[in-house]
């Protein structure tokens, strides 16, 4: 039904613009126009596609309700839009997965500040994305890159070690410090692009 | 002063003026939102996007000028009834005064009693 496919459609532009908002605030929105559009067709229930139309066109552009919702209230605006956009949070991830390869333990950190600014995650996928894995693929790749170890051992005497830990270079730290990171990140950009 | 700056002055002066025309519409029974921008949109001009009501609906929510209850309605979905708070109260009697000092002002200078 063709007035089915307007309204939705409507709904949805509606709901990109409002991507900016506070999630609290988007959601009352979005539900006060639903409402509204649903009560506007229980009262005069349209007659066909042109009804429909005339209602949403009195509603007005999507954009401009949510410019009406995002302003004159500088009080109440809890995070700056910056930081909520995608672009930001595909860094944000980009920094925790790699950044401290790049730059020893800041760049990680750097992520990590990012990860707890942004508004796009909630505190537990922030808590995820924090201890899972600390410094993200840097451990492995430092040890990949730069572990030696050199064993020296003399007739009678016990082998002894120096350097990187045997079990760090072994598969049982390697294999989950490889992956997890990587499956964390993965998530991570997941729920923020659910949180859009 | 540029021609086109009274337009642009009235055009301001009825964002003012609208959360404040929205408080005297709930003065006495509760409404529910289609009827708050059935009753705005009656006087030509108040308001060009009916969407845009709701957002200040819930800014005068937020300020603890107006709250909500829900009603259930016979034939359809339940309905958010909008009432005035006693603070909104005060701040529509307030604003009224101002208004009516402020309308009497500008009057006796356009209307040509000076």
């Amino acid at each position: 039904m063709k007035t089915a496919e307007l309204i939705d459609d409507y709904l949805a532009r509606l709901a990109t613009a409002a991507r900016g908002l506070p999630a609290d605030r988007r959601a009352e929105l979005m539900d006060e126009i639903r409402e509204h559009i649903s009560v506007a067709l229980e009262e005069n229930p349209p007659e066909g596609e042109a009804d429909v139309r005339n209602i949403l066109d009195r509603l007005g552009p999507p954009e401009g309700i949510v410019r009406e919702a995002a302003g004159g209230d500088t009080i109440a605006a809890r995070r700056t839009p910056f930081l909520q956009s995608p672009g930001v949070a595909v860094v944000t991830v980009l920094l925790l997965l790699a950044g401290g390869i790049v730059v020893p333990l800041l760049g990680w950190l750097v992520g990590v500040v990012l990860l707890w600014a942004g508004g796009r995650w909630s505190t537990t996928d922030r808590l995820i994305g924090t201890l899972l894995w600390p410094g993200g693929l840097a451990p492995a790749a430092y040890v990949l890159l730069f572990a030696t170890r050199s064993c020296v051992s003399g007739p009678g005497q016990p082998e002894t070690c120096t350097g990187t830990p045997a079990w760090m270079m072994g598969p049982l730290f390697l294999g989950p410090a490889l992956v997890v990171p990587v499956v964390v990140a993965g998530y991570l950009l997941r729920r923020a692009a659910r949180a859009g | 002063m540029e021609p086109g700056d009274a337009q642009n002055l009235l055009t301001q002066m009825r964002r003012g003026a609208l959360p404040y025309c929205v408080l005297a519409l709930l003065r006495g029974d509760p409404r529910y939102g289609v009827e708050i921008v059935r009753l705005l949109g009656a006087v030509e001009g108040m308001v060009t996007s009916e969407g845009t009501i709701y957002p200040m609906l819930a800014r005068l929510r937020r300020q603890g000028l107006v709250d909500t209850t829900w009603q259930e309605s016979a034939s359809g979905p339940p309905r958010r009834y909008y009432r005035l708070t006693p603070a909104g109260r005060k701040a529509l009697t307030a604003f009224s005064a101002e208004w009516q000092r402020f309308k009497d002002g500008v009057d006796h200078f356009v209307k040509g009693a000076a």
